[in-house]
């Protein structure tokens, strides 16, 4: 039975880091409230998260019952309002410049006449592309409605003729095409971006968080005195060190998760705790990823540029917005570097497609990889800290 | 001590040594040089060639043909041959689409029933489904599109047959009709390309967060050191302070106004990013921005204590940006308290503004409001940075001097034990 308590140097890095922690706000800062924020902020930003109301608008040149008519059923689609009219396209041309209206329709001077008398027309709409999200959506909504008024004169005429109305639908679309999109088919921005973007965001702050307090030691030249509190072990100075973040870090996962799939109830297929499992894997793979880098170059001033650049990189290579199968090869392979690469696709293939994650063992390994390969190069750190070589390099 | 009096006849000599004491901190920073390189060199030619092959092209997508009809064998055909798409392989039934959508291999598939031909010849509407995954909207969008003009072709080439089937006497009314044409024009970004939309803003976006690092770099380092307290012996009356705050932001907005031509005149041409605007305009656009970018990071570095410490918040705020710039989503959508950030970064009207002025041509009149928002923002943070100036040079010395009294206590302290062996 032990007399005296033994000293554990686990406990002792645990609680010497917490009294770091606490000595200066940037780490509550940066580990705590800057993911909050970030959850607060990509939760919020896309409100409902469907593109409504956008606002448009309407040249009409031509001012008679038919083209008020067109105005009506362009002012049905709740993708656009209607807030402006112009008296030419120069006028509607710079209210786009200055960004008033993302799009408008022109109607033609003498479009009724030319429709009665049977003479061919145009309707054309300009819908801003600088702005390519809004203008791709802008762009559907206007193509539906527009060909629906093109198709009327049809309607019209076999009415006029008594045609049975479904053999001409017969004749002006012989086939048709049903779209179902899988998972978002409404293509709701906020269930389209908001968790992997918060991830993308959270993984950089877990890198900085991670390599700030790690390389604080050789920076501030407190190493040698942190390997002494873990009698010598670089492996338990490590881990006390960074097992408070990582609490944090976990416990922010599942609240994120929580607040994306709970508050703002975005769909998903799959378990909850599955994708919480995955998501906390993939923090504890970032935080070593950020020690693989920092170990390969201690010093701090550097590493952290460098490891900043790379998590911000990681919005591009994650391959949420523009399909890596679209880039050009390398930077396709060299997505395959970053943790967030394997997150992505895990992710998404339990959300996306309510797979089971034996169907993506190969990347939930490649994240156990990166936790791995840290322990190897311990003794090669701890080398590099006693040599002092990196402790002033500005 | 030097009073302000004193410094009054000096004016400029005094600039011009703030001037060339803060060139040398930055060249004498290796890290501080990786951010300004490493920051606005590689990282603009590294985004823009990621973004460089610009449209999705030949996505993946499966077929599913249930009928194996001449027809068909036609729709799968014109898929494969538009631009966006390629038929990567053909399945029996929906599992096994699905299966291979899972894995990735496709984005999506057709699906075209048995009764695709047959229907048409009875004068039945005809349906192909497309079932494409959402994960990705650009992947959606194209297929969308592609899947779209390829029913239309195929509507036009079967109309003619359809005519059949209406009664005689009315053939020849429809044939006759002329249709109403529906032309969707996409203004400003003539390539429709991702990277040609996105990339202008990043580009700002570059410079703004960068400007912020190095300048939170160089004084965080001198907090850190103490010797930003050295700025005292010019005085901490707002004369004096303003002069050294207008001296350190003069530096920033020289580096940058040359890696302004560097990285809104050459790379646009380099990556063929539209770039249609007057350059007198950018340039009295970014006049405002660089200067209140430059206190605006002055402004911040009330919040830092060392050097590495600000790149754990400067770095967090890049992708919300480019949201508050409006240029991925649109303000209007968003809810006030965003749209009421846009205000408070001056990269977000930078954005905006450099997007009309280069990629849609605007004259100045139609960028007015951001660039009076730049200049509000340059004005406040001047005077909030002339302020935190002030605070940190207050906070350094009076830092040295608690930690130069510990020092001599601790020597004295050492002095004494001395003796005492002694």
């Amino acid at each position: 039975m032990p007399i005296k308590p033994a000293h554990n140097p686990y406990i002792a890095i645990l609680l010497r880091e917490l009294k770091r922690i606490t000595a200066r706000p940037i780490y509550l800062i940066a580990a705590l409230l800057l993911p909050l924020f970030a959850i607060f902020f990509m939760a919020t930003i896309f409100n409902t998260g469907n593109m409504e109301d956008l606002p448009i608008g309407i040249v009409d040149m031509d001012n008679t019952s038919t083209s008020r008519s067109v105005i009506r059923t362009v002012t049905s689609t709740p993708t656009v309002t209607v807030t402006q009219h112009y008296a030419n396209q120069q006028e509607a041309h710079h209210a786009v410049q200055r960004k008033e209206i993302y799009a408008y329709v022109v109607i033609p001077d003498k479009f009724e006449q030319k429709v009665n008398n049977n003479q061919s027309t145009t309707l054309d709409y300009y819908y801003h592309y600088a702005l390519l999200s809004v203008g791709g959506e802008i762009e559907g909504a206007l193509e539906t409605v527009l060909n629906t008024v093109a198709a009327s004169p049809y309607a019209a005429t076999a009415m006029a003729h008594a045609i049975p109305t479904e053999e001409i639908t017969n004749f002006v679309l012989p086939t048709s095409l049903q779209i179902h999109g899988i998972y978002n088919p409404d293509l709701n921005y906020a269930v389209y971006l908001s968790q992997p973007l918060f991830f993308i965001i959270f993984q950089i702050l877990v890198m900085l968080v991670t390599l700030y307090s790690v390389g604080g030691e050789v920076k501030f030249g407190t190493a040698e005195e942190w390997l002494a509190t873990a009698d010598g072990s670089m492996t338990i100075a490590l881990a006390g060190k960074l097992t408070p973040y990582s609490i944090i870090f976990v416990l922010l996962t599942i609240f994120s998760n929580y607040v994306f799939f709970g508050l703002i109830e975005i769909p998903y297929s799959g378990n909850f705790w599955q994708i919480n499992l995955i998501s906390i894997l993939f923090i504890l793979a970032t935080q070593g990823f950020t020690l693989i880098v920092f170990m390969v170059f201690p010093a701090m001033s550097y590493s952290i540029s460098i490891i900043s650049m790379l998590g911000s990189l990681g919005a591009t290579l994650s391959g949420v917005t523009f399909p890596l199968g679209a880039m050009y090869k390398f930077f396709e392979y060299a997505s395959y570097l970053l943790p967030v690469h394997y997150f992505t696709e895990i992710v998404q293939t339990v959300l996306y497609n309510g797979y089971s994650l034996i169907f993506e063992w190969k990347s939930i390994a490649i994240l156990f990889v990166y936790i791995m390969i840290p322990l190897i190069m311990i003794p090669r750190f701890k080398k590099s800290v006693y040599s002092h070589k990196y402790d002033n390099l500005e | 001590m030097i009073t302000s009096n004193d410094t009054k006849g000096r004016w400029w000599s005094k600039m011009s040594t703030i001037i060339i004491n803060e060139f040398l901190t930055i060249a004498s920073s290796g890290s501080t040089l990786l951010v300004l390189v490493g920051g606005v060199f590689i990282y603009a030619v590294l985004y823009n060639l990621m973004y460089q092959p610009n449209l999705v092209h030949d996505a993946p997508i499966g077929i599913i043909d249930e009928s194996n009809t001449s027809l068909t064998r036609e729709y799968a055909r014109m898929i494969n041959s538009t631009s966006e798409l390629r038929v990567a392989n053909y399945y029996s039934d929906i599992s096994q689409a699905h299966k291979a959508m899972d894995k990735n291999e496709i984005m999506g598939f057709v699906l075209l029933p048995s009764d695709f031909e047959t229907r048409i010849n009875e004068d039945i509407n005809s349906v192909a489904l497309l079932y494409a995954n959402t994960d990705n909207f650009l992947y959606f969008d194209a297929m969308q599109k592609a899947t779209s003009e390829v029913m239309m072709a195929i509507n036009e080439q079967k109309r003619p047959e359809m005519i059949t089937f209406i009664p005689e006497k009315d053939q020849e009314i429809l044939v006759n009709m002329q249709p109403i044409n529906v032309v969707g024009h996409a203004m400003y970004n003539p390539t429709m390309g991702y990277g040609t939309y996105l990339l202008p803003a990043v580009l700002i976006i570059i410079l703004f967060q960068t400007m912020l690092m190095a300048i939170a770099m160089s004084i965080g380092g001198k907090i850190f050191d103490r010797s930003l307290g050295d700025f005292q012996q010019y005085g901490l009356g707002f004369n004096n302070i303003s002069r050294v705050v207008l001296s350190n932001a003069l530096v920033y907005c020289v580096l940058y106004a040359i890696f302004s031509i560097f990285m809104l005149g050459f790379i646009p041409d380099l990556f063929g990013l539209p770039h249609i605007g007057n350059g007198k305009n950018v340039l009295f656009m970014m006049t405002p921005f660089l200067l209140s970018t430059a206190f605006f990071a002055m402004t911040l570095t009330i919040f830092y204590t060392d050097k590495e410490e600000p790149l754990l918040i400067i770095t967090f705020f890049s992708i919300g940006l480019i949201f508050l710039s409006g240029i991925s989503y649109p303000l209007e959508l968003m809810p006030w308290y965003w749209k009421g950030a846009h205000y408070i970064f001056p990269a977000a009207p930078a954005a905006l503004a450099f997007v009309k002025l280069d990629c849609m041509g605007a004259s100045l009149p139609d960028v007015r409001a951001e660039i009076i928002t730049m200049w509000v923002q340059a004005i406040v943070y001047f005077f909030l940075a002339c302020i935190v100036y002030r605070i940190n040079i207050k906070k350094c010395n009076h830092l040295r001097f608690i930690e130069g009294k510990a020092k001599a206590d601790m020597s004295l302290e050492d002095e004494n034990k001395t003796l005492e062996v002694l």
